[in-house]
């Protein structure tokens, strides 16, 4: 009867050992880095330009939140600071464009990149801006890895 | 007639020309999010460094647009949290605001100095709209302006609701820093 007694006072604590440590990594938990993470979808650039031009609440129900490769040209680069980059994709003259901004886990593996580079980039879409304020459309494209450049 | 037309046309490029260089954008500008309740040992903070941001220096007007889902914190269950629960940032992808710097004088942008503005308009959040009024600072330098401004937001204005679980982590009025290093739109 003692050992009964013992033995469920020993699985009680386990679990709770078990609760608090799981409550204590999820609580620490750091959101998932893109650099190894399996996409949910790879597209072209001008693909996912079209879907978001054609009808932006159906795009935005695909892909909001969901990592996305995107494969296309670069357009151009904004460097606001050493930790602000943003790759464009897209061509001139096109309304609207994709705006990967880089992981700044990331930026010091960054190779060196220049406009109409190929390149494949995976981020998180975070949607899509469109042009209210005469500055073009743009879909946006968080905490972007570079996953490969074509020359 | 020719001759009509191409002169014309020359006025309205010029026209437009002047026009696009009164205007002043980024597209990488920054929102800070800072909702921390005094004395709690767990700081409720997020980034977003995708705020598209306008400013019209001859009229004054001023917009910035962000996307929820781009604002960013340390920990992970903090920003699941953030988007699905208090935001419901699929339901709402994006706010903004629109209005226009009260005091504007077009002439400041012309000059490097440090400028305090008061900034009016309606800010759109969680898909309520509010009146809102805040000091700022247009710091201009060799051509471009950065403008900043920190501001409260009292969360139930915009109906986002805290549940009494976190309410003691939680700040009912987060604090709002915008900084955005805007260039001349070409």
């Amino acid at each position: 009867m003692k050992n009964k007694k013992s033995l469920i006072l020993v699985i009680l604590l386990t679990c709770c050992f078990g609760a608090v440590l799981y409550a204590v990594k999820e609580y620490n938990r750091k959101p998932e880095s893109l650099e190894t993470i399996k996409e949910d979808f790879a597209i072209s650039a001008g693909q996912l330009i079209g879907q978001y031009s054609q009808e932006q609440k159906t795009a935005d129900q695909k892909f909001l939140g969901k990592t996305i490769l995107v494969k296309g040209k670069i357009n151009s680069i904004d460097i606001t600071d050493k930790k602000n980059i943003t790759v464009v994709l897209g061509s001139d003259g096109e309304p609207s464009s994709i705006r990967c901004s880089i992981d700044t886990l990331y930026m010091d593996k960054l190779p060196a990149l220049k406009e109409q580079d190929s390149v494949h980039l995976r981020g998180v879409c975070t949607g899509y801006i469109p042009d209210d304020m005469g500055l073009g459309a743009d879909i946006i494209l968080n905490r972007c890895y570079l996953t490969e450049k074509i020359k | 007639m020719m001759k009509k037309i191409t002169l014309a046309l020359a006025f309205l490029a010029l026209f437009s020309g002047i026009n696009a260089q009164d205007k002043f954008f980024t597209k990488s500008g920054k929102i800070k999010f800072d909702a921390t309740e005094k004395n709690s040992p767990e700081n409720i903070e997020a980034v977003n460094k995708t705020v598209t941001c306008v400013l019209d220096t001859k009229t004054g007007n001023f917009q910035f647009a962000v996307l929820m889902k781009g604002f960013e914190f340390e920990r992970a269950l903090m920003q699941e949290h953030f988007h699905e629960n208090y935001m419901e940032s699929d339901k709402y992808p994006k706010s903004e605001f629109r209005g226009i710097v009260a005091n504007n004088n077009p002439d400041n942008y012309t000059k490097n100095g440090s400028y305090d503005v008061v900034v009016k308009g309606k800010l759109t959040v969680h898909g309520e709209t509010k009146d809102i009024e805040t000091k700022g600072k247009m710091i201009v330098q060799n051509g471009n302006i950065e403008a900043t401004a920190n501001f409260p937001v009292v969360l139930a204005d915009y109906k986002i609701i805290i549940p009494q679980l976190v309410a003691d982590k939680l700040a009912k009025t987060a604090s709002v820093l915008v900084d955005c290093m805007l260039t001349p739109l070409k």
